[in-house]
């Protein structure tokens, strides 16, 4: 006998709709194949499917089955076509109906109890679906429901699934959905003690969506207010939500109570990932990878330095173009990357340097040899580079409290308003084309800027730069107009030079 | 192989540029072969494994490395090295060869020059101090070589970076007395490379002088013995800044064997660039408490009209100025000390900057010691050798 079920499987983090076909038939040996590209797990899925069928007291039919996953030149991967498989046995050895199977999907992995188990991507893939419902696991219900056009059920296990489907009991209720609670920012800028500059760097690299470098010695506060930056964005609008659920669900990252990715991540890889898990790919599931992880919050670089060099150049072109493409023998997509990059890095290996040596004890070879890791095409793309020193005893027991995150976030929304209205979305896209129109330059700013020019601190690429962060500055204050002096000084003062890095800056 | 240079027509000099490219043969190593020899027969005596000329070397193991390395050096061609590149080679009996370094106790057999070996001047004065400087030692280094040029003294120095190029590049601007270098590095190969336009600009105005081969290594021994020839080249010598240990401290005791006053610059007691200057006044060496006290020192009377420029401070960038110690200071120390916001402390240091009362230095910021009369809007307000 033949029966047809609807499904679907990932590829990278979009879904597509599998026909799982089963064919069953009485003579030769009993056996059961899958055919159809399959990857390992999904070729498993025999083993767990006879188990699950047999523990929900079912009966299995010892004949040959072939299970077939339509279109099968498409690579499947993963468990979550279990449950289609399932239930394509149990259709087309009569136990079930097909007319009860037409208008639903399943995708679900199983237990060998017959439990039904959530899967990763459970939003994709319930978007990928044939119109109608969708049958998941009950983790996976908030998520997959976040697709609006599919209804979606969900039963505790398949002898749940098949009494509803025969109507010897309804459907269960959707498993409560906690309210979602604001878990509060990563880290409290007020936390942040001293480091007025820092401080003030973070704010604009919110703002602006400019990509921000600390360089600072071990133990200054570098990674603290990385952590802060997510926390001063604004939250995610709906369709940048859903894109970042859709990646983070798609990678089998955990997903907030609701389903709903509405703070902005913050990912922070560390220097010996490799750049696939960075970058995203693999041989047969094109997995996201930390870049797309972080698509719409800030990914955190600790130790730029220690990065393999391919690494930070693969960083580039998503760095210019806000997605990633990743192409494989099995065929290629595209992943969103849109991300405020947040490097941090030491001034040398020791990171102990002072203008009078300190108790630095690298040599200028090895000190230079550092920084060239860091300089050229990715330096390029940080707007912002600032200093971060350790605070001093003072500083960190000031008993003025430090402004903290909220007071921030509002200036850095009211800041994004006015870009918006301007009709930019984040200044670091302005273009040197319509700088112009978006960031008059005042008489001082224009004198500021061209001694910086002439005294040999900018090139003619950092103009443009420093222009787009004095506008974000300006913004910050709650200047719309012609940028002043002091946006201008400000911007300049938050873009360290690369010779700076180090602590002799005179030969 | 390498004979000794009779049968090809080289001048013995080359024999001795051969020999200081063996390895670990420095100055006192050349002394001991050349007792009682001819450079050629040092030579010919390490070719043929002679023990009593290998025993100069005083040790086993550097002995035993001299005749390897004689074999496989090409003594012709190291020759031709020397003079492709226009090095002058000045042995002790050239007549260019500086008539101070002949008195001395421990003369360089040899000396390489790039430039005009004619450069060296009457009246000498050398001016030292660590790489690690401060923008205080920088500017002093700068004042006071271009006050020495200026006045017709030579301004002998190391070419290393901080305080040596300092005092180089204080001598060039002023245009006067050809500066005067002594390399502890070979000459082909400027060192430190980020300052090779000096090298450059040195070599054009005056001379380096250099006991060190083209083609030998870059090695720390060499740079106490270069220092030892600065000591003998000058006059009269001056410590701009010095760590607790350094360079600068093997130059001042090398003057005070020759009996060369040795003037220290005293520094802030809390600064670690500091601290040699101020233990070589501890010793008894004569504080530098005013530039013109080394014109005193060299014969020559100082003249004190200074002139002293004004310059107009704004009243915003008042605090931020006060706020710059005579420490490096960070932008984050200037904020909270002045409690102005980034922005206003920025635009501050902007107007500083360009009226150069204050300097960068990679992110410290620190008063330069440009001689001024500060005024306020409203006259004048204090009286600062800032």
């Amino acid at each position: 006998m033949l029966a047809t079920v609807s499904s679907a499987s990932l590829h990278g983090i979009r879904g597509h709709a599998v026909t799982v076909e089963v064919h069953t038939t009485g003579g030769g040996l009993p056996s059961f194949a899958v055919v159809g590209s399959p990857d390992a797990a999904c070729r498993e899925a025999r083993d767990r499917v006879r188990a699950a069928i047999l523990s929900a007291g079912l009966h299995w039919p010892y004949e040959k089955i072939t299970v077939n996953l339509a279109p099968s030149g498409v690579p499947k991967v993963g468990a979550g076509l279990d449950l289609a498989i399932a239930m394509g046995v149990l259709v087309a050895d009569r136990q079930l109906e097909p007319a009860l199977v037409e208008d639903l999907a399943f995708i679900a992995e199983l237990g060998l109890d017959g439990s039904l188990r959530s899967v990763p991507g459970a939003l994709p893939l319930a978007a990928a679906t044939p119109p109608g419902s969708v049958v998941v696991a009950p983790p996976n219900h908030a998520e997959a429901a976040l697709v609006e056009s599919r209804v979606i059920l969900s039963v505790p296990t398949l002898r749940d699934l098949v009494d509803v489907l025969m109507g010897l009991d309804g459907w269960p209720e959707a498993p409560p959905v906690p309210s979602p609670s604001d878990p509060g920012p990563l880290v409290d800028l007020a936390l942040v003690q001293g480091q007025p500059v820092a401080r003030r760097a973070a704010e604009v690299a919110a703002a602006g969506g400019h990509h921000l470098l600390l360089i600072g010695p071990p133990g200054a506060g570098k990674t603290m207010i990385a952590k802060a930056v997510p926390g001063l964005l604004p939250p995610l609008g709906v369709d940048d939500a859903l894109e970042v659920t859709t990646v983070h669900s798609a990678a089998g990252l955990p997903l907030p109570p609701g389903g709903l990715v509405r703070r902005p991540p913050f990912r922070a890889p560390h220097h010996t990932s490799s750049s696939v898990s960075l970058i995203g790919g693999g041989t047969r599931q094109m997995r996201p990878g930390e870049i797309s992880a972080a698509h719409g919050g800030v990914l955190f670089l600790d130790e730029l330095g220690e990065f393999p060099a391919h690494v930070l150049d693969a960083l580039r072109q998503p760095l210019e173009e806000a997605v990633v493409r990743v192409a494989r023998a099995y065929g290629s997509t595209t992943f969103p990357a849109r991300f405020v990059l947040v490097g941090a890095t030491n001034p040398c290996p020791c990171g102990e340097a002072t203008p009078e040596g300190g108790s630095c004890r690298c040599s200028d070879l090895a000190r230079a040899r550092y920084l060239r890791r860091l300089s050229g095409p990715l330096l390029d793309r940080f707007d912002l580079r600032v200093h971060v020193d350790r605070p001093s005893a003072a500083e960190l027991f000031a008993c003025q409290p430090a402004e903290d995150s909220a007071t921030v976030a509002r200036r850095v929304a009211a800041a994004r308003e006015l870009a918006a209205g301007r009709r930019v979305a984040v200044n670091v896209a302005i273009t040197a084309a319509s700088a112009d129109g978006l960031a008059p330059l005042s008489d001082d700013a224009r004198r500021l800027l061209i001694r910086a020019v002439e005294s040999g601190r900018l090139s003619a690429r950092g103009v443009h730069r420093v222009r787009c962060v004095a506008r974000t500055v300006a913004d910050l204050d709650g200047h719309d107009g012609v940028l002043r002096a002091e946006d201008l000084a400000t911007a300049l003062a938050l873009r360290a030079e690369p010779q700076s890095f180090a602590a002799s800056g005179v030969a | 192989m390498a004979h000794a240079g009779a049968e090809h027509d080289l001048p013995p000099e080359a024999t001795l540029v051969a020999l200081l490219s063996l390895p670990k043969l420095g100055p006192a190593r050349l002394r001991r072969l050349l007792r009682g020899r001819t450079p050629e027969e040092a030579w010919d005596g390490i070719l043929g494994e002679r023990r009593d000329v290998l025993a100069a070397a005083e040790s086993p193991a550097v002995a035993s490395s001299w005749p390897a390395a004689a074999h496989d050096l090409d003594l012709v061609g190291l020759w031709e090295r020397h003079l492709a590149l226009g090095l002058g080679v000045l042995a002790e009996t050239a007549p260019a060869y500086p008539a101070a370094l002949r008195e001395d106790p421990d003369p360089p057999a040899l000396l390489l020059t790039a430039g005009d070996p004619t450069a060296l001047g009457p009246v000498r004065v050398g001016i030292v101090g660590t790489r690690q400087c401060t923008r205080y030692g920088i500017d002093l280094a700068a004042e006071l070589g271009h006050l020495c040029s200026d006045n017709g003294i030579t301004v002998v120095s190391g070419l290393a970076a901080g305080i040596d190029a300092a005092s180089h590049r204080g001598a060039l601007v002023a245009a006067g007395a050809a500066p005067v270098a002594v390399a502890g590095t070979a000459l082909d190969a400027p060192y430190p490379r980020a300052n090779t336009d000096l090298w450059r600009d040195v070599a054009a105005a005056g001379v380096i002088y250099s006991e060190t081969p083209v083609g030998a290594p870059t090695e720390r021994w060499r740079f106490p013995a270069r220092n030892r020839i600065i000591a003998g080249l000058s006059q009269v010598l001056v410590v701009i800044e010095s760590h607790e240990r350094g360079g600068s401290l093997y130059t001042a005791a090398q003057a005070m064997d020759r009996d060369r006053p040795v003037f220290a610059v005293p520094g802030p007691i809390r600064s670690p660039a500091s601290a040699g200057c101020n233990r070589l006044l501890l010793d008894g060496c004569v504080p530098l408490c005013d530039p013109d006290d080394v014109l005193v020192a060299v014969g020559m009377i100082a003249d004190t009209t200074t002139p002293v420029e004004a310059v107009t401070v704004a009243p915003e960038a008042q605090p931020v100025l006060h706020a710059i110690a005579w420490q490096p200071t960070t932008l984050d120390q200037l904020v909270l000390a002045t409690g102005l916001s980034v922005g206003q402390v920025s635009v501050a240091l902007e107007q500083l900057l360009a009226d150069r009362l204050v300097v960068s230095r990679g992110r410290w910021y620190e008063r330069s010691a440009r001689l001024t009369q500060i005024v306020g809007p409203n006259g004048p307000a204090s009286e600062s050798r800032s």
